[in-house]
Formats: structure tokens, sequence, C-alpha cells
């Protein structure tokens, strides 16, 4: 009998040593992508680190995030969430359809942030009266598949929003992009396992902006059929299906430059890195210049976040040059490139519960 | 440092255990007395001068005490000395900020907060160096000469931070002389790892649903209300009493025996039978060295009620510096004096499913209280659970259906009913003493490796009872 305790003594301190002895003898993992982000690496030791209580602090994420097999294990608990029941894991709905939708409760949505960031775009057009500006309000994956959401699930209600800026802002040209969508929500308009819409969604929400007028005519070819987005990488679900990444041609004449330096238009790369997504321009970036467009002499500015990625494509047909701000990162004044690049039309584009929390619009007014 | 940490569970422990067991019998109390400082020093090193210092007062307190023979003024005088000291700290740094905002809100001061950080665990090792002064002035335990052994006692790591309240009297002979062989040592582990499960896979499962439906401002429909009570309810229990389960498991590898904390607390048929089985350490605590020098129940039915009262509206206190707690206090002192006078007889009659309901009623009540620390969200909440906001809306059918099954695990986990069970199983297969030990240790892997899975998926653990 008393062997027996031993044993079970020995197991024990087996299970709880050992993840901590794998950590210390093996090399370090320093980015994940399932994550997309830096792991804590070996911490420093220094009596200054261990006052301040960052030392301590360290170690533990070092050991959490460098734990052995943690993607398996972090599958594992998922599974079993799942299998008591839960649809919501790690901030993300696992819904019908094989489809993993970002988790925007309708109560998340800060309105009165939706609307002071409104104020500020709609002044910002009214500084800038002979430019056409229109704010592209994108509705986000369980807005438009609200049918594939789980039973009883809610997401914020684009057609509300939207009715709340074109009241609020009834100067402003806001497209009825939810509707636009919402006609075609039979269709693979939105990626299942990424919080983005695809190549396909983003051409109805071209064909909505330029009222049809778009000059856009050309073809759409396969990226990759092995695309699992961000919102997998919540669940690290064992059965999402991988998403196809498509891409449309454009113009060989086309030069890119991504905060000075130049690069392709579609990232070839991302292929073989996990986020797929990636193709379009290799990221985000503060400013991506895109000269050699249709040779009309017209300027698009672009305030944008991640959406606009892959509607660019489509404008390229009708201008000749394109500028992409990233007000997360781009630190210059909007107004005075406006002045300089001689903008004639300026397009905001964000998905609707980030722009109700975007804290950088009011770099509009530098 | 958390238990439900990998820095604890993987790093620390493991090195404290091999050390502890390493070092000959007489260096081990040194030993854990300096790794229960480590383990202090882990998230605050600046505040274990602090505990430092209130040992040195404690200890000092009755070595004097001790001196002073025949003269009982003297020793008074030394015992009231250390306990304002024990007291005047706990104040200063729990309650001094929450004293200031109300006197600014009372008389349009402006006076600057502290913003002192709270020491952790200062409301527990308070009440624990005072259980030894006060039982030193009383006769009741030996004065400790050994500052090695009364500084272990005061941090010993596994109770350090959440209890359960070890009073002095309860490890006296063992702080010298305790044993530890591989049975009771695996049995520690089996508890540890029990509590760790209860804190793991129960209570933050359960609570991310409190805080999404608090985060609403307490305007929801009188299902999510309840969802959300109900939530916090199982939350508070399985976080509270999973750490004590931790606690006496630890305590038991190092060959201490604490005493129990939580007895199925929510199988309660009264009020006042929920508080002989909700947080014992510390009823008993206030029992032993307020109600009972306050006079308790010898001196008449109004002096007992004035008792209660002062009682009750330091335990809510005790919990932390916001009305809420003092209101909670209250709200349990209006519910055991009615009892005290008539409802229990009245209670004794009644079918006892009625009496769970009433008592159940109650604690999800007065949970509500005790979780809406920004009291302007509690009449708003309690509204929404009588129907304010209607029956139904939002999500709460969502999360009703999603969180079945936990829920109907959480409930059974709560109860007697799978220790019954268990012991049945085991008397009916006539399972010899191996196979039983076998199949509770195969059990106790897979909940420590489940326990883990989970730790390494959810970044979400925080510790709800930091806050004392």
């Amino acid at each position: 009998m008393k062997k027996l305790y031993v044993l079970f003594i020995i197991l024990f301190a087996a299970v709880i040593a050992l993840p901590a002895v794998w950590v210390f003898a093996s090399e370090d993992v320093s980015f994940s992508d399932n994550e997309n982000r830096m792991l804590q690496t070996a911490p420093e030791f220094s009596g200054e680190n261990v006052l301040s209580g960052d030392f301590q602090e360290d170690l533990n994420d070092w050991i959490t995030d460098q734990f052995p097999a943690r993607d398996t294990w972090t599958a594992l608990g998922s599974r079993i969430k799942r299998l008591t029941g839960m649809k919501d894991i790690g901030g993300a709905f696992v819904c019908s359809e094989g489809y993993y939708m970002e988790m925007i409760t309708p109560d998340s949505i800060d309105s009165a942030k939706y609307l002071q960031n409104l104020a500020l775009v709609k002044s910002f057009a009214e500084r800038n009266a002979d430019c056409d500006v229109t704010l592209l309000l994108v509705p986000a994956t369980g807005a438009v598949l609200s049918d594939k959401l789980p039973a009883g699930a809610e997401t914020y209600d684009a057609a509300a929003l939207l009715d709340a800026a074109r009241q609020a802002a009834p100067e402003l040209n806001i497209p009825d992009l939810y509707t636009a969508l919402k006609n075609h929500d039979g269709e693979y308009i939105y990626y299942r396992t990424d919080h983005h819409w695809t190549t396909q969604g983003a051409g109805i929400a071209y064909e909505c902006l330029t009222g049809g007028r778009g000059k856009y005519s050309g073809e759409t070819r396969l990226f990759s059929d092995s695309f699992l987005g961000t919102t997998y990488s919540k669940t690290l679900d064992s059965d999402a299906v991988p998403d196809e990444v498509s891409i449309v041609t454009v113009s060989e004449s086309l030069r890119v430059n991504a905060d000075g330096k130049d690069i392709d238009f579609y990232f070839a790369g991302a292929a073989v890195e996990k986020d797929k997504y990636k193709v379009f321009f290799g990221g985000n970036y503060a400013q991506v210049t895109i000269r050699g467009g249709a040779p009309n002499g017209r300027t698009l500015l672009i305030v944008k976040d991640s959406f606009a990625n892959s509607l660019v494509p489509y404008l390229t047909a009708d201008y000749e040059n394109i500028i992409m701000l990233d007000l997360r990162y781009f630190m210059g004044s909007v107004q005075k490139l406006v002045e300089t690049e001689e903008v004639d039309d300026i397009l905001f584009v964000n998905e609707m519960s980030s722009f109700a929390k975007d804290t950088n619009m009011i770099k509009l007014t530098f | 440092m958390v238990f439900s940490s990998f820095s604890f569970l993987c790093i620390y422990l493991p090195i404290v255990l091999a050390v502890y067991y390493i070092l000959p019998k007489k260096s081990r109390n040194l030993f854990l007395l300096i790794a229960s400082l480590v383990f202090y020093a882990w998230g605050e090193p600046k505040y274990v001068l602090l505990m430092m210092f209130s040992i040195l007062v404690n200890y000092s307190a009755g070595l004097i005490m001790g001196g002073c023979g025949e003269k009982p003024g003297r020793m008074k005088l030394v015992l009231v000395l250390s306990v304002i000291i024990d007291l005047g700290l706990l104040c200063v740094f729990k309650y001094t900020d929450f004293v200031i905002e109300n006197l600014n809100q009372a008389f349009d001061g402006g006076f600057s907060l502290l913003h002192l950080a709270l020491p952790i665990g200062i409301s527990f090792y308070t009440f624990q160096a005072m259980s030894y002064t006060i039982d030193v002035y009383r006769g009741d335990v030996k004065v400790q000469r050994n500052l090695i052994d009364f500084g272990m006692y005061i941090t010993m790591f596994p109770q350090l931070i959440a209890g359960p309240i070890v009073r002095y009297s309860d490890v006296e002979l063992q702080l010298r002389d305790r044993d530890v062989d591989a049975k009771s040592f695996s049995e520690g582990i089996c508890r540890f790892t029990v509590g760790l499960g209860k804190k793991v896979l129960l209570a933050n499962q359960i609570g991310a649903l409190w805080n999404t439906v608090y985060a609403q401002g307490g305007e929801t429909g009188a299902l999510m209300a309840w969802l959300g009570a109900v939530a916090f309810t199982f939350q508070i229990y399985f976080d509270f009493s999973g750490y004590s389960d931790m606690a006496i498991g630890l305590g038991r590898m190092f060959g201490f025996r604490f005493p129990e904390n939580f007895r199925y607390p929510y199988e309660s048929v009264s009020i006042t039978d929920f508080w002989r089985r909700w947080h014992i350490t510390l009823s008993t605590w206030f029992k032993e060295y307020l109600y009972i020098p306050l006079g308790g129940n010898r001196r008449g039915r109004g002096r007992q009620i004035i008792n209660l009262l002062i009682v009750w509206t330091l335990t809510g206190f005790w919990h932390g510096a916001g009305w809420n707690f003092i209101m909670w206090g209250l709200y349990y002192f209006v519910f055991l004096v009615v009892e005290k006078l008539f409802l229990l007889r009245a209670l004794d009659k009644t079918p006892k499913l009625i009496r769970h309901i009433y008592a159940l009623f109650v604690i999800v009540i007065g949970w509500v209280i005790f979780a809406c620390d920004d009291v302007s969200v509690l009449l708003p909440y309690i509204g929404s659970m009588f129907g304010a906001n209607g029956l139904t809306g939002g999500m709460d059918v969502y999360y009703l259906g999603t969180r079945a099954v936990l829920l109907v695990i959480l409930c059974i986990a709560s109860t007697s009913l799978p220790k019954t069970l268990v012991t049945a199983a085991g008397e009916r297969l006539h399972m010899s003493e191996r196979a039983a030990f076998v199949i509770k240790a195969v059990f106790t892997l897979l909940l420590l490796g489940l326990s883990m899975v989970f730790l390494v998926g959810d970044s979400y653990n925080p510790f709800l009872y930091f806050r004392f």
C-alpha cells in the first residue's frame, strides 16, 4: 500500500514539475501565429525586476506562454467546453455551417463613442467640402449572417446603427452596406474562420459604394484554400474547415509604397503564413500609397481599418492614386495630406463595432 | 502568487516541497518561514516588511505578557496595545480611502485619497495574529518563545492569503511536532487537486457569466438577472471553498491539519444553518473573540441583539471597504435575529424543501448585495430580478441554454451528493482500500491534468478573494 502512495506522489510531482523543466530546457518560441502576438520569453533576473514585481509576473507568463503543447491543450479545453454545450469560446461564437464569429454583443457597443466619432468624421467632411466624403460602415459577420448565430445569440443591430449614423449626420454619404450584403447572405461573403469579409463580400461593398458605376472589370482567382483565420484561433477547433482566399486581378502598372518601402500589391508570401488575409499588402501600415491606377488623375484618400485592404483592389480601376491611412499608426496631419496630395474623394472604411470604439478619429483634427 | 497559476504550481510548489523534505526536521520551520515570505513577496515585495512588523509586534506582546506574571493590569495593557496596532494597520491599509471618500461626500471636502494598495491577506493574518495574543492573555495557549515558529505560523503560505483563518490554538502543537506519512501526503494531494478543480473548472467558467450580466448595469430581464445572481452564487462558493481546499491540502502535505472552512453551505435549511456552514473559521473567530467577550447571549435578549448587530456589521465590513459589504452584513443580521426570535421555530414545522428554498433565496439575494460593489447598481439589479424590466430579453435564453450543463454540474458539485454516492458505491462493491485508492488517485491525476489544460486555455484567471 505504501508503495502505491509513493507512486502517486511521484506522478503528482511529475505532472506539476515537468512542464517547468520542459520550459527551462527547451528553446523559447517567440511568436504565436494563432494569437498573433509575441510570447513571453525567459525573463531577466535582476534586483530591480524582482522589486518591481516584473520578474515574477514575467516568469508566470513565460511558463504559461511556453507551456509544452500549449495549442493542443487549448484546443482540448475548447473541445470540452463545446461538449458541455458552450457556444462562445475565447470570445468567438461557434456558429452553424462552420462559421466562427467574433462575439460582439449588442451591449458592447459604446453608442456615445460611436456618435462622437461620427461627429469627428462629419466636421472633417465639412472642412473638406470640395471632396466627396463617404463613410462606409461595415457590418461584422454576425450582423449579416445572423441566421447562422447559435440559438438565442445576438450581435449588434447593423441596420439600427446605420440609421443612427444617418440621422446624426444626414449630410454625410453613408451607403446602406448592410442591406447590400444582406441581399447576398446566401453567398460566401464572409470568411468562416476569420472576422473579415471575403473578396467577394468586398466586391459587393464596391458595387454598393460606387452605385454600380465602378469601372472595375477584372477576374477573380484563388490564392489559398487553407486559411484558418482569427476567429478559428480563438477556439482552435479541429473540425474547422479552412477558408478560401481569392484575389482579383489588378493592373500591372500599380506601384505600392508602404511606410516608405516599395512593396508588391499582393504579398505572395502570405500563402505560407498563418494569416492569409495578409495577401492584401502584407498587413496594416500607417500609410500605403498606390500610384499608377486608372489614368484619370483622380486621388482617393481612405481612412480605414483592415476591412478596406480587400476592397482597395477594386478601387484601383477608378483612381490613379489611392492613399490608405490607418489612424492607429499614422502620426501626421490628415488635413495636410489632403491638401498636398490634392485629394478628390475621401472614404472611411470601418467595421461598425471598431468604429464605435476607435480612439484615433481625433487625429482627423490634427 | 495564486495557487492556480503556473508559477506556483510548476515552480514554487515542487521546489518548496522538495527542499522541505530534504532538510532535517529541525530546520524545516525556518525554511517554511522563508518560503512563505518569498510567496508573499511574489506579488508585493514591499509589504513583506509590514508583515514582519506585525509578526514582531505580536511575538513581543506574547513574550511581555508571559513575563507579566501576577500583574493582570499590565497584561491587559499589552494586549490592548497589540490589538490597537494590529487593527490600526488593518484599518489604515484597508479602510482609509473608504473613510476619506465618505467624509468628502458628507462634508463636500477635498481630501485626496491615499491610494494604498491593499496588502494581500492582511485581513486574514491580522486575525490570526490576534487569535494568538488574545489566547495568551486568556491563558489558553502558552507563550511562543521561538520567533521562527511564531513567524511561520503567521506566514504559512497555504492559508496566508485566503484562509482558512487558522487560530493559533488550532496548530500550537503542530508547530513543533508534526508528522507526514505517504498516506496523509497523498490525501493532501487529493484535497489540493479538488480545490484546484473547483477554482479552475467551475468558478472561473461560471464567473464570466456574472461579469457579463453585471456589466449591463442592472437593467436586464428577470431571467438574465437571476442567471447572473446564480452564477455569482456558484462562483464565490467554488472560488472560495476551492481555495480553502487547496490550503487544507497543502497544509496536509506539510503535516498540518487546518480546520474545515465549508460544509456544503448551499444545503442549508436556514440562515442560522448557513452561517454554520459558510466560512466557518471566520464565524468562529468572530464568535470567540468578539461575540462572546461582548457578552454573547448571557445578558438578555436586548443586549444579545446589539451584540449581533456589532458582530454582523463588522463581519460585513471585514469583507471589504464598501457600503455593499456593510449592507450585506446587516442583511444577515436581520435574518439571523428574525430567525432567533421566531422564524426558526416556525421553519421547523415546514417541509424541508420549503426551508431549502427560503435559505437559498435569501443567500442568492445576499450575494447580489455582496457582488454589487457599485451600490447604485444594486437596487436596479434587484428590481430586474423581480421583473422591473420584463421577464426575458437580450441573450438570456442563449446563456441559459449554453450553460445548462455547467449549471447542473455546479448544482450537484455544491452538495454532498457526490461524496455520498462515492461512499455508498465503495461499500456496495466491497472495494478494498487498495482499489479505492487507485480509483481516487486516477481521478485526482485526471482532475489535475484537466485543470492544467483549462489553465493553459484560459488566460482569464482572476482571483476573487484578493480584496480582503
